[in-house]
């Protein structure tokens, strides 16, 4: 590991940023010295990205100073900043999928590659990009391939290349990288691959890196920085820091023992028919022949890495994929079409990215709570008259027991905070008392404080006899939360473990559980099971 | 947060006890939205008081009568556009569908049958029709409703001009005639009270039913509405044919007030539904909107197009200015969307 220079390149003091009433940055510091990486870390909403986006010219700040080799700079945009030396590699790809690798390499900067006609130099750009891609380590690339077509892990390549590239291009010699961690990662092979990457920028940047996983950080970094609600708490060389004391920096207070609710876990009842069956379902092209049994209360995990077939699992038995073969029972009876049919049989989806997939965030409070009920509960049958008091009395329950932060529940979903906006969301499916319950990443952009709410609230809907289907990229809350964990790898289910409250599996075996070819555990695990 | 199980999920039927719910409470106790609740209103405000200084015939009786039937008239065919644009579609064929109307309706009378109760339900068989088959190309067909509307929209204006062979077929039928400038009510053309009727009904369907929710829900994020289990295909079809039937009364009504249909019939009317929509706060990205705010969008563009009339602007003053309102109110309506965005 290098050490800070005396020098730091980059010196943010006491910014401050407001958005309207809500002051986003309340006065924060970051230092960053040459061949340096400093990990910035904090919760959801404690002020990141805010101060990401300030260095690198794409917000405005209001007062504060920004200081780069002892320069006071204020970016107007992005382009700006680059000029200035600043990169960013953000965190989702910053790619167009439909242009191809060598259009995107450049993007912004295609003045830079004028033909003599005055027009885009193709050739050049193709060059340029394919010596940026050598000097980055990537080879056997072709440039000319739409960037769709590429694996993530080569897309963070491409990424990282074109900043040192484009650095080099504007001639800075030394640039500074604001390092936004991919939200989804786990992959070993992407996983190395990105360390890999990041070692490689150490040596000729300063960097800043942003992650929520704390492992990462302590491996990569040689000092941390926390962020909590908009100010910086910490300041810490990573030598001599464990995660204890950062989650207590980023939270504000000890983790507990019991975060994920271990001791509200029940025991699952077996004597009684499997609520869920699903049997031998293949699907999405991923899946194949999944088994599983569900008793009523028991919450079961599916973990996996991205493209094993865990989520396909996940919507399979939500109706939203349509199996090629098997079948998925509830209480006994068949259940298949449409997912109208899969919300009448009792079963609940949830799925991931709420503003996408989850809610009509135009839409208020009350109305995307009483969406997947119009048609059997708050609305007659045939025309549809709409039973607004009936809504509006039920919506008015769950804003007080789920304890969403909001004015009116006539308010737009887009004014809620990630939390409380996912409260919503669970609030939608909840009223439906389901016998099903599946959550696809549910704590996603959720902080702490309503984590935990969600938490006891699917200890209460377990407790209830609803069986719940997890699926979460989160390990530490896939093992805390679930009784069973049932592993799918190359869409096969490769392992069941044992989940049970004071016997709970430690994330590492789990890893290697998902990631074919590791070495075998030591842990107990049973073989899967059959349905018979 | 507690640890203890409560039971957090009761049943609808344990919330909702007869005396715990008034059911008549109104559904949308929305708060006040400076930009778009107040200003559409002050704009018209300001367009009565302008032009009654300026020209004296504007508030006279004559002259309020004439607004009534123009008003009403482009009410008519905007009611269901606007619930085409709430759910984030656009129905390009409404002209058409008017001018098809009127010219059906015109060879009916002068082929001996002028019974309005008729001409009525030719013109919603019509509209229905050609909104059904708007919305099967869209919803099933999977095809944009920009181009499934602007294929039918060439199509059946085709139809309608192949009737009318280019001309213009003149009628006298007193009880057709009357449908739209009839005064049941005195001083207010029964075009007028015809589109006040639709309003209501149109207004119910989509506040008070639930697939009047889904449009507006299918409008803000269809995915949602999918993944919620309900088919947001027929919400499609459905406003399609709300829309095809709005479309077909306003060309009925157009042609009963001119006592003609002719190739122009209807010309105007898909620009002027899309102004009067975009003015009154309807945002053209969907979700959120409504007939409402159409109405304050149609007397806006009815009372200034009449009010330049009145003091002699010349026709393509009207159309520069009328240019200048929808992209002001356009701005307007972004504007106040974007407070929506707290981050």
């Amino acid at each position: 590991m290098s050490t800070a220079t005396a020098e730091p390149r980059l010196q943010v003091t006491n910014i401050v940023k407001s958005f309207g009433a809500n002051r986003a940055l309340k006065g924060v510091d970051l230092t960053v010295g040459d061949g340096e990486v400093v990990g910035l870390i904090g919760e959801n909403g404690a002020g990141k990205s805010t101060i990401l986006n300030i260095v690198s010219g794409v917000l405005p700040y209001d007062s504060g100073s920004l200081v780069l080799d002892g320069r006071e700079i204020a970016p107007k945009t992005y382009q700006e900043a680059n000029r200035l030396g600043i990169f960013r590699v953000f965190q989702e790809s910053a790619l167009v999928d439909s242009l191809a690798v060598y259009e995107n390499a450049f993007f912004g900067w295609e003045q830079l590659f004028r033909s003599r006609t005055g027009g885009l130099d193709r050739r050049g750009l193709k060059k340029a990009t394919e010596v940026a891609l050598h000097d980055a380590g990537v080879d056997g690339l072709d440039v000319t391939s739409p960037t769709g077509s590429l694996t993530p892990g080569q897309k963070q390549s491409v990424d990282i290349a074109r900043v040192t590239a484009l650095a080099k291009l504007l001639e800075v010699e030394r640039p500074v990288v604001l390092f936004d961690e991919p939200t989804t990662a786990l992959d070993q092979e992407h996983e190395d691959n990105f360390l890999r990457l990041l070692q490689r920028l150490r040596g000729v940047a300063a960097v800043v890196f942003v992650s929520h996983r704390l492992p990462e950080i302590l491996q990569t970094t040689d000092r941390i920085t926390v962020f909590k609600d908009g100010e910086s708490v910490g300041h810490r060389p990573t030598e001599g820091t464990d995660e204890g004391e950062l989650h207590r920096l980023m939270v504000g207070r000890v983790r507990t023992e019991n975060y994920y609710r271990e001791l509200a876990q029940r025991d699952v009842v077996t004597d009684v028919p499997p609520r869920l069956v699903v049997e031998s379902v293949s699907g999405a092209g991923v899946l194949r022949d999944a088994s599983l049994q569900v008793s009523p209360g028991e919450i079961v995990g599916l973990a996996g890495t991205e493209g094993s077939g865990k989520r396909v699992l996940g919507e399979i038995i939500a109706g939203v994929v349509r199996p090629t073969s098997g079948r998925v029972l509830v209480n006994g009876e068949e259940v298949s079409g449409s997912l109208g049919d899969h919300v009448a049989a009792g079963i609940a989806y949830v799925p991931p990215d709420r503003a996408e997939k989850g809610l009509i965030t135009t839409a208020s409070i009350v109305d995307n709570v009483q969406l997947a009920s119009l048609h059997d509960r708050f609305a007659t049958k045939r025309v549809g008259l709409w039973a607004v008091g009936r809504a509006r009395k039920v919506t008015e329950h769950y804003v007080e027991e789920l304890g969403i932060v909001t004015e009116s529940i006539d308010a737009p979903v887009s004014s809620l905070s990630g939390g409380n906006a996912q409260k919503v969301l669970i609030a939608k499916w909840l009223l439906r008392q389901p016998d099903v319950l599946v959550l696809d990443e549910p704590t996603q952009g959720v902080d702490t404080g309503a984590r935990e709410g969600i938490y006891d609230l699917l200890r209460q809907v377990a407790a209830a006899g609803t069986s719940v289907i997890l699926v979460s990229d989160d390990l530490p809350e896939l093992i805390g939360l679930s009784n069973r964990i049932v592993v799918v790898t190359n869409g096969r289910i490769s392992a069941t473990v044992d989940a049970r409250a004071g016997a709970k599996p430690d994330e590492h075996d789990l890893v290697a559980l998902m990631i074919p070819g590791a070495e075998p555990s030591e842990h107990p695990v049973t073989t899967p099971s059959t349905v018979g | 947060m507690t640890t203890e199980l409560t039971p957090v999920i009761p049943s609808v039927a344990e919330l909702v006890t007869p005396d715990s719910v008034d059911e008549r409470r109104p559904a949308i106790l929305k708060r006040v939205n400076v930009v778009r609740d107040v200003l559409p209103l002050a704009a018209l405000l300001a367009l009565v008081v302008f032009f009654s200084v300026r020209a004296e015939a504007f508030l006279s009786a004559a002259n309020l009568t004439l607004i009534s039937g123009q008003a009403g008239i482009l009410l008519l065919a905007s009611l269901g556009a606007t619930l085409v644009i709430v759910a984030g579609s656009v129905d390009l064929s409404v002209g058409s569908i008017a001018l098809l109307t009127g010219a059906i309706v015109a060879l009916s009378i002068n082929a001996g049958v002028a019974n309005p109760v008729l001409a009525v339900l030719i013109a919603v068989a019509v509209g229905a029709a050609i909104g059904l088959l708007n919305g099967v190309v869209f919803a099933y067909g999977r095809v944009p409703s920009f181009i499934a509307t602007l294929g039918t929209l060439s199509l059946f204006a085709g139809i309608g001009l192949t009737i009318l062979q280019g001309s213009t077929i003149n009628f006298t039928d007193q009880g057709i005639r009357d449908l739209a400038i009839g005064q049941f009510i005195p001083n207010i053309q029964n075009a007028a009270l015809i589109a006040v009727v639709a309003f209501l009904v149109v207004w119910f369907f989509a506040r008070r039913t639930r697939f009047g929710l889904y449009v507006y829900a299918v409008g803000g994020n269809e995915r949602v509405v999918e993944l919620a289990g309900v088919s947001t295909r027929r919400v499609k079809v459905l406003i399609l044919i709300v829309s095809g039937i709005t479309a077909g009364l306003a060309g009925l009504l157009l042609t009963a007030q001119l006592g003609a249909a002719g190739p122009t019939t209807g010309s105007t009317i898909l620009l002027d539904s899309v102004a009067a929509i975009v003015i009154g706060g309807t945002a053209l990205s969907g979700g959120v909107g409504g007939v409402g705010r159409t109405v304050l969008g149609v007397l806006i563009l009815t009372v200034l197009s009449n009010g330049l009339n009145q003091i002699g602007a010349a026709d393509y003053t009207q159309t520069v200015i009328k240019g200048l309102v929808i992209i002001v109110a356009a701005v307007f309506t972004m504007a106040s969307q974007r407070k929506l965005i707290v981050k």
